[in-house]
Protein backbone atom coordinates (compact mmCIF):
# COMPACT_ATOMS: atom_id res chain seq x y z
CA UNK A 1 0.00 0.00 0.00
CA UNK A 2 1.66 2.86 -1.26
CA UNK A 3 1.21 6.47 1.47
CA UNK A 4 -1.08 8.06 -1.48
CA UNK A 5 -3.33 4.99 -1.69
CA UNK A 6 -3.37 4.65 2.14
CA UNK A 7 -4.47 8.56 2.31
CA UNK A 8 -7.06 8.02 -0.05
CA UNK A 9 -8.35 5.11 1.28
CA UNK A 10 -8.41 6.85 4.77
CA UNK A 11 -10.25 9.66 3.08
CA UNK A 12 -13.05 7.75 1.57
CA UNK A 13 -13.53 5.60 5.18
CA UNK A 14 -13.78 9.29 6.98
CA UNK A 15 -16.09 10.75 4.61
CA UNK A 16 -18.84 7.65 4.66
CA UNK A 17 -18.36 7.52 8.49
CA UNK A 18 -19.20 11.36 8.54
CA UNK A 19 -22.23 10.48 6.15
CA UNK A 20 -23.20 7.46 7.93
CA UNK A 21 -23.38 9.36 11.61
CA UNK A 22 -25.37 12.33 9.41
CA UNK A 23 -27.78 9.87 8.51
CA UNK A 24 -28.14 8.21 11.98
CA UNK A 25 -28.48 11.16 13.95
CA UNK A 26 -31.26 12.33 11.31
CA UNK A 27 -33.03 8.87 11.97
CA UNK A 28 -32.97 9.23 16.04
CA UNK A 29 -34.37 12.78 15.45
CA UNK A 30 -37.48 11.23 12.77
CA UNK A 31 -37.70 7.81 15.49
CA UNK A 32 -38.36 10.74 18.14
CA UNK A 33 -40.92 12.37 16.73
CA UNK A 34 -42.64 9.31 15.01
CA UNK A 35 -43.08 8.11 18.14
CA UNK A 36 -44.59 11.17 19.84
CA UNK A 37 -46.69 11.56 17.00
CA UNK A 38 -48.08 8.32 17.40
CA UNK A 39 -48.52 8.18 21.12
CA UNK A 40 -50.25 11.58 20.96
CA UNK A 41 -52.54 10.33 18.48
CA UNK B 1 6.07 -23.69 1.50
CA UNK B 2 4.52 -20.56 2.46
CA UNK B 3 5.18 -17.53 -0.18
CA UNK B 4 4.57 -14.07 0.65
CA UNK B 5 2.06 -12.17 -1.45
CA UNK B 6 1.37 -8.53 -1.31
CA UNK B 7 -1.58 -7.65 -1.39
CA UNK B 8 -3.49 -3.94 -1.43
CA UNK B 9 -7.04 -3.99 -0.47
CA UNK B 10 -9.34 -1.90 -3.34
CA UNK B 11 -10.22 1.33 -2.50
CA UNK B 12 -13.88 1.77 -0.50
CA UNK B 13 -16.65 3.11 -2.83
CA UNK B 14 -17.21 6.95 -2.40
CA UNK B 15 -20.60 7.72 -0.64
CA UNK B 16 -21.47 9.74 -3.56
CA UNK B 17 -21.18 6.09 -5.90
CA UNK B 18 -23.79 4.57 -3.04
CA UNK B 19 -25.64 7.93 -3.78
CA UNK B 20 -25.67 7.23 -7.46
CA UNK B 21 -27.03 3.69 -7.39
CA UNK B 22 -30.45 4.92 -6.17
CA UNK B 23 -30.73 6.71 -9.61
CA UNK B 24 -31.78 10.23 -8.07
CA UNK B 25 -33.09 11.84 -11.04
CA UNK B 26 -35.83 8.93 -11.42
CA UNK B 27 -36.44 9.15 -7.63
CA UNK B 28 -37.02 12.50 -7.87
CA UNK B 29 -40.49 11.94 -10.49
CA UNK B 30 -40.98 9.04 -8.14
CA UNK B 31 -41.09 10.98 -4.89
CA UNK B 32 -42.73 13.61 -6.63
CA UNK B 33 -45.93 11.64 -8.03
CA UNK B 34 -45.96 10.06 -4.24
CA UNK B 35 -46.07 13.17 -2.33
CA UNK B 36 -49.11 14.29 -5.06
CA UNK B 37 -51.15 11.09 -3.99
CA UNK B 38 -50.24 11.66 -0.72
CA UNK B 39 -51.57 15.69 -0.64
CA UNK B 40 -54.28 14.46 -2.96
CA UNK B 41 -56.45 11.96 -0.50
CA UNK B 42 -59.03 13.66 1.42
CA UNK B 43 -57.81 13.45 4.57
CA UNK B 44 -55.85 15.10 6.97
CA UNK B 45 -51.99 13.49 7.80
CA UNK B 46 -49.73 14.61 10.11
CA UNK B 47 -46.61 15.98 8.59
CA UNK B 48 -44.70 13.82 10.34
CA UNK B 49 -46.20 10.69 8.96
CA UNK B 50 -46.55 12.56 5.30
CA UNK B 51 -42.97 13.04 5.40
CA UNK B 52 -42.27 9.44 6.39
CA UNK B 53 -44.05 7.97 3.85
CA UNK B 54 -42.60 10.27 1.04
CA UNK B 55 -39.22 9.03 2.88
CA UNK B 56 -39.68 5.47 2.79
CA UNK B 57 -41.00 5.80 -1.27
CA UNK B 58 -38.02 7.31 -2.08
CA UNK B 59 -35.93 5.17 0.27
CA UNK B 60 -37.68 1.96 -1.82
CA UNK B 61 -37.24 3.53 -5.13
CA UNK B 62 -33.51 4.05 -4.40
CA UNK B 63 -33.46 0.60 -3.09
CA UNK B 64 -34.89 -0.91 -6.50
CA UNK B 65 -32.54 1.41 -8.25
CA UNK B 66 -29.40 -0.10 -6.75
CA UNK B 67 -30.68 -3.43 -7.29
CA UNK B 68 -31.74 -2.68 -11.18
CA UNK B 69 -27.56 -1.43 -11.40
CA UNK B 70 -26.01 -4.52 -9.41
CA UNK B 71 -28.03 -7.11 -11.75
CA UNK B 72 -27.93 -5.13 -14.97
CA UNK B 73 -23.75 -4.01 -14.55
CA UNK B 74 -22.93 -6.14 -17.57
CA UNK B 75 -25.65 -3.75 -19.97
CA UNK B 76 -24.55 -0.85 -18.45
CA UNK B 77 -20.79 -1.31 -19.17
CA UNK B 78 -22.26 -1.60 -23.16
CA UNK B 79 -24.00 1.20 -23.12
CA UNK B 80 -22.76 4.87 -23.60
CA UNK B 81 -25.52 6.30 -21.69
CA UNK B 82 -24.80 4.10 -18.82
CA UNK B 83 -21.27 3.10 -18.54
CA UNK B 84 -19.99 5.33 -16.53
CA UNK B 85 -22.21 4.01 -13.53
CA UNK B 86 -20.65 3.13 -10.32
CA UNK B 87 -20.15 -0.87 -11.33
CA UNK B 88 -19.19 -0.32 -14.79
CA UNK B 89 -17.15 1.95 -13.82
CA UNK B 90 -15.10 0.06 -11.40
CA UNK B 91 -15.79 2.06 -8.71
CA UNK B 92 -17.57 -0.33 -6.58
CA UNK B 93 -17.98 -4.19 -6.43
CA UNK B 94 -21.24 -5.85 -6.81
CA UNK B 95 -21.50 -7.69 -3.23
CA UNK B 96 -21.51 -3.89 -1.62
CA UNK B 97 -24.44 -2.77 -4.32
CA UNK B 98 -26.48 -5.86 -3.48
CA UNK B 99 -26.03 -5.41 0.42
CA UNK B 100 -26.94 -1.76 0.05
CA UNK B 101 -30.30 -2.06 -2.27
CA UNK B 102 -31.39 -5.22 0.03
CA UNK B 103 -30.73 -3.14 2.75
CA UNK B 104 -32.41 0.00 1.99
CA UNK B 105 -35.28 -2.43 0.71
CA UNK B 106 -36.08 -4.09 3.58
CA UNK B 107 -35.27 -0.77 5.68
CA UNK B 108 -38.20 1.16 3.52
CA UNK B 109 -40.63 -1.36 3.99
CA UNK B 110 -39.80 -2.07 7.88
CA UNK B 111 -40.24 2.05 8.20
CA UNK B 112 -43.37 2.30 6.19
CA UNK B 113 -45.14 -0.70 7.92
CA UNK B 114 -44.16 0.25 11.20
CA UNK B 115 -44.60 4.39 11.05
CA UNK B 116 -47.18 4.59 8.44
CA UNK B 117 -49.44 1.63 7.70
CA UNK B 118 -49.12 -2.20 6.27
CA UNK B 119 -51.16 -1.25 3.27
CA UNK B 120 -48.87 1.29 2.21
CA UNK B 121 -45.65 -1.03 3.24
CA UNK B 122 -47.30 -4.26 1.62
CA UNK B 123 -47.81 -1.46 -1.70
CA UNK B 124 -44.19 -0.44 -1.49
CA UNK B 125 -42.80 -4.19 -1.77
CA UNK B 126 -44.66 -4.87 -4.33
CA UNK B 127 -43.67 -2.12 -6.34
CA UNK B 128 -40.06 -2.96 -5.21
CA UNK B 129 -40.03 -6.59 -6.51
CA UNK B 130 -42.12 -5.96 -9.53
CA UNK B 131 -39.31 -3.43 -10.88
CA UNK B 132 -36.19 -5.83 -9.71
CA UNK B 133 -37.81 -9.34 -9.77
CA UNK B 134 -40.63 -8.72 -12.87
CA UNK B 135 -38.88 -5.94 -15.31
CA UNK B 136 -35.31 -6.01 -14.29
CA UNK B 137 -34.41 -9.85 -13.56
CA UNK B 138 -37.39 -11.50 -15.79
CA UNK B 139 -38.61 -9.02 -18.84
CA UNK B 140 -35.97 -6.33 -19.49
CA UNK B 141 -33.36 -9.03 -21.57
CA UNK B 142 -36.50 -10.94 -22.86
CA UNK B 143 -39.36 -9.45 -24.54
CA UNK B 144 -40.21 -6.20 -26.30
CA UNK B 145 -42.74 -5.54 -23.84
CA UNK B 146 -40.52 -4.90 -20.93
CA UNK B 147 -41.24 -1.67 -20.46
CA UNK B 148 -44.81 -2.22 -20.90
CA UNK B 149 -45.28 -4.32 -18.58
CA UNK B 150 -42.02 -2.88 -16.37
CA UNK B 151 -44.21 0.24 -15.99
CA UNK B 152 -46.35 -0.95 -13.47
CA UNK B 153 -43.04 -0.69 -11.45
CA UNK B 154 -43.17 3.43 -11.94
CA UNK B 155 -46.78 3.84 -11.17
CA UNK B 156 -47.34 2.48 -7.96
CA UNK B 157 -45.64 5.63 -6.40
CA UNK B 158 -49.24 7.68 -6.07
CA UNK B 159 -50.85 4.75 -5.36
CA UNK B 160 -48.80 4.44 -2.03
CA UNK B 161 -48.74 8.11 -1.37
CA UNK B 162 -52.90 7.64 -1.23
CA UNK B 163 -52.65 4.35 0.87
CA UNK B 164 -50.42 6.14 3.23
CA UNK B 165 -52.82 8.94 3.82
CA UNK B 166 -56.00 6.83 3.87
CA UNK B 167 -54.86 2.94 4.48
CA UNK B 168 -57.41 1.81 1.75
CA UNK B 169 -57.36 2.29 -2.23
CA UNK B 170 -59.82 4.12 -4.00
CA UNK B 171 -60.72 4.84 -7.91
CA UNK B 172 -58.84 7.91 -8.05
CA UNK B 173 -55.59 6.65 -6.82
CA UNK B 174 -56.14 3.43 -9.47
CA UNK B 175 -56.62 5.70 -12.50
CA UNK B 176 -53.54 7.63 -11.52
CA UNK B 177 -51.72 4.27 -11.61
CA UNK B 178 -53.30 3.74 -14.95
CA UNK B 179 -52.11 6.89 -16.14
CA UNK B 180 -48.26 6.73 -14.99
CA UNK B 181 -48.66 3.04 -16.47
CA UNK B 182 -50.05 3.88 -19.88
CA UNK B 183 -47.67 7.24 -20.12
CA UNK B 184 -43.79 4.78 -19.60
CA UNK B 185 -44.28 2.91 -23.21
CA UNK B 186 -44.49 6.60 -25.41
CA UNK B 187 -42.00 8.07 -22.63
CA UNK B 188 -39.75 5.25 -22.86
CA UNK B 189 -39.73 4.24 -26.59
CA UNK B 190 -38.83 8.00 -27.85
CA UNK B 191 -35.98 7.72 -25.75
CA UNK B 192 -35.54 4.17 -27.60
CA UNK B 193 -35.71 5.73 -30.84
CA UNK B 194 -32.93 8.39 -30.53
CA UNK B 195 -30.81 5.74 -28.34
CA UNK B 196 -31.66 2.62 -30.20
CA UNK B 197 -28.01 2.29 -31.36
CA UNK B 198 -27.04 1.85 -27.35
CA UNK B 199 -29.98 -0.50 -26.86
CA UNK B 200 -28.73 -2.67 -29.66
CA UNK B 201 -25.18 -2.66 -28.88
CA UNK B 202 -26.49 -3.86 -25.30
CA UNK B 203 -28.89 -6.78 -26.83
CA UNK B 204 -31.20 -5.69 -24.87
CA UNK B 205 -34.65 -6.52 -27.40
CA UNK B 206 -36.60 -2.68 -27.02
CA UNK B 207 -38.80 -2.00 -29.73
CA UNK B 208 -36.95 -0.09 -31.47
CA UNK B 209 -34.50 -2.63 -32.02
CA UNK B 210 -36.45 -6.06 -32.20
CA UNK B 211 -39.59 -4.56 -34.74
CA UNK B 212 -38.41 -1.44 -35.75
CA UNK B 213 -38.58 2.58 -36.28
CA UNK B 214 -42.25 2.48 -37.73
CA UNK B 215 -43.74 0.38 -35.40
CA UNK B 216 -42.47 1.76 -32.35
CA UNK B 217 -43.97 5.25 -33.38
CA UNK B 218 -47.37 3.48 -34.52
CA UNK B 219 -46.80 2.05 -30.72
CA UNK B 220 -46.20 5.72 -29.36
CA UNK B 221 -49.17 6.80 -30.35
CA UNK B 222 -51.45 3.78 -29.35
CA UNK B 223 -50.27 3.76 -26.37
CA UNK B 224 -50.98 7.94 -26.26
CA UNK B 225 -54.76 7.58 -26.60
CA UNK B 226 -55.75 5.82 -23.70
CA UNK B 227 -53.00 7.47 -21.57
CA UNK B 228 -55.21 10.84 -22.15
CA UNK B 229 -58.29 8.94 -21.66
CA UNK B 230 -57.05 7.56 -18.18
CA UNK B 231 -55.86 11.68 -17.48
CA UNK B 232 -58.82 12.98 -18.22
CA UNK B 233 -61.32 10.36 -16.73
CA UNK B 234 -61.13 11.51 -13.42
CA UNK B 235 -62.50 15.09 -14.25
CA UNK B 236 -66.18 13.73 -15.55
CA UNK B 237 -66.03 11.50 -12.83
CA UNK B 238 -66.29 14.10 -10.55
CA UNK B 239 -62.70 12.71 -8.52
CA UNK B 240 -61.49 15.81 -9.58
CA UNK B 241 -62.33 19.29 -10.18
CA UNK B 242 -62.41 21.50 -13.20
CA UNK B 243 -59.07 22.99 -12.79
CA UNK B 244 -57.18 19.29 -12.54
CA UNK B 245 -60.03 18.66 -15.86
CA UNK B 246 -58.26 21.86 -17.59
CA UNK B 247 -54.54 21.13 -17.28
CA UNK B 248 -55.51 17.45 -18.18
CA UNK B 249 -57.26 18.06 -21.27
CA UNK B 250 -54.86 20.74 -22.95
CA UNK B 251 -51.40 18.81 -22.09
CA UNK B 252 -52.87 15.36 -22.61
CA UNK B 253 -53.81 17.07 -26.33
CA UNK B 254 -50.38 18.32 -26.72
CA UNK B 255 -48.95 14.71 -25.76
CA UNK B 256 -51.23 13.15 -28.23
CA UNK B 257 -50.01 15.93 -31.11
CA UNK B 258 -46.09 14.83 -30.29
CA UNK B 259 -47.15 11.52 -30.61
CA UNK B 260 -49.24 12.05 -34.02
CA UNK B 261 -46.06 14.12 -35.25
CA UNK B 262 -43.66 11.10 -34.07
CA UNK B 263 -46.25 8.53 -35.72
CA UNK B 264 -45.83 10.81 -39.09
CA UNK B 265 -42.21 11.11 -39.19
CA UNK B 266 -39.57 9.35 -40.70
CA UNK B 267 -36.18 10.26 -39.73
CA UNK B 268 -34.14 7.42 -39.64
CA UNK B 269 -30.80 9.42 -38.03
CA UNK B 270 -30.81 9.08 -33.85
CA UNK B 271 -29.41 12.83 -34.24
CA UNK B 272 -32.16 14.48 -36.21
CA UNK B 273 -35.25 12.65 -34.23
CA UNK B 274 -36.57 16.14 -32.91
CA UNK B 275 -39.49 14.70 -32.94
CA UNK B 276 -39.27 11.91 -30.60
CA UNK B 277 -36.68 14.38 -28.81
CA UNK B 278 -39.75 16.65 -28.20
CA UNK B 279 -42.10 13.81 -27.05
CA UNK B 280 -39.61 12.89 -24.19
CA UNK B 281 -38.76 16.01 -23.02
CA UNK B 282 -42.36 16.42 -23.23
CA UNK B 283 -43.39 13.72 -21.20
CA UNK B 284 -41.52 14.49 -18.54
CA UNK B 285 -42.89 17.66 -17.87
CA UNK B 286 -46.38 16.32 -18.16
CA UNK B 287 -46.71 14.38 -15.36
CA UNK B 288 -45.12 17.31 -13.40
CA UNK B 289 -47.92 19.45 -14.61
CA UNK B 290 -50.53 16.86 -14.21
CA UNK B 291 -49.64 15.32 -10.57
CA UNK B 292 -49.00 19.39 -9.51
CA UNK B 293 -52.44 19.90 -10.92
CA UNK B 294 -54.27 17.68 -9.10
CA UNK B 295 -52.78 18.74 -6.25
CA UNK B 296 -53.76 22.20 -6.81
CA UNK B 297 -57.11 21.26 -7.40
CA UNK B 298 -57.30 19.49 -4.20
CA UNK B 299 -56.12 22.30 -1.98
CA UNK B 300 -58.46 25.19 -3.83
CA UNK B 301 -61.51 23.46 -4.97
CA UNK B 302 -64.21 22.47 -1.99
Amino acid sequence: MTPDFEAEYRRRQRARAKVMAWILAALVVLFFAIAIVRLSS
Amino acid sequence: MVSAVSWTPALPADWRDFLALTKPRVMTLVVYTGLCGLLAAPVHLHPVIGFTAVLCIALGAGASGALNMWYEADIDARMRRTRDRPLPGGRMDRQSALHFGVGLGCFSVLLMGLAVNLLAALILTASILFYVVIYTVWLKRRTPQNIVIGGAAGAFPPLIGWAAATGHVALLPVLLFALVFLWTPPHFWALALFVRPDYAAAGVPMLPVVAGEDATRRQILLYSLPMAVAAVVPWPLGLTGAIYGIVATLSSAWFVLLAFRVWRSRERDPANMKAERRLFAFSVLYLFVLFGALVVDRMLLP
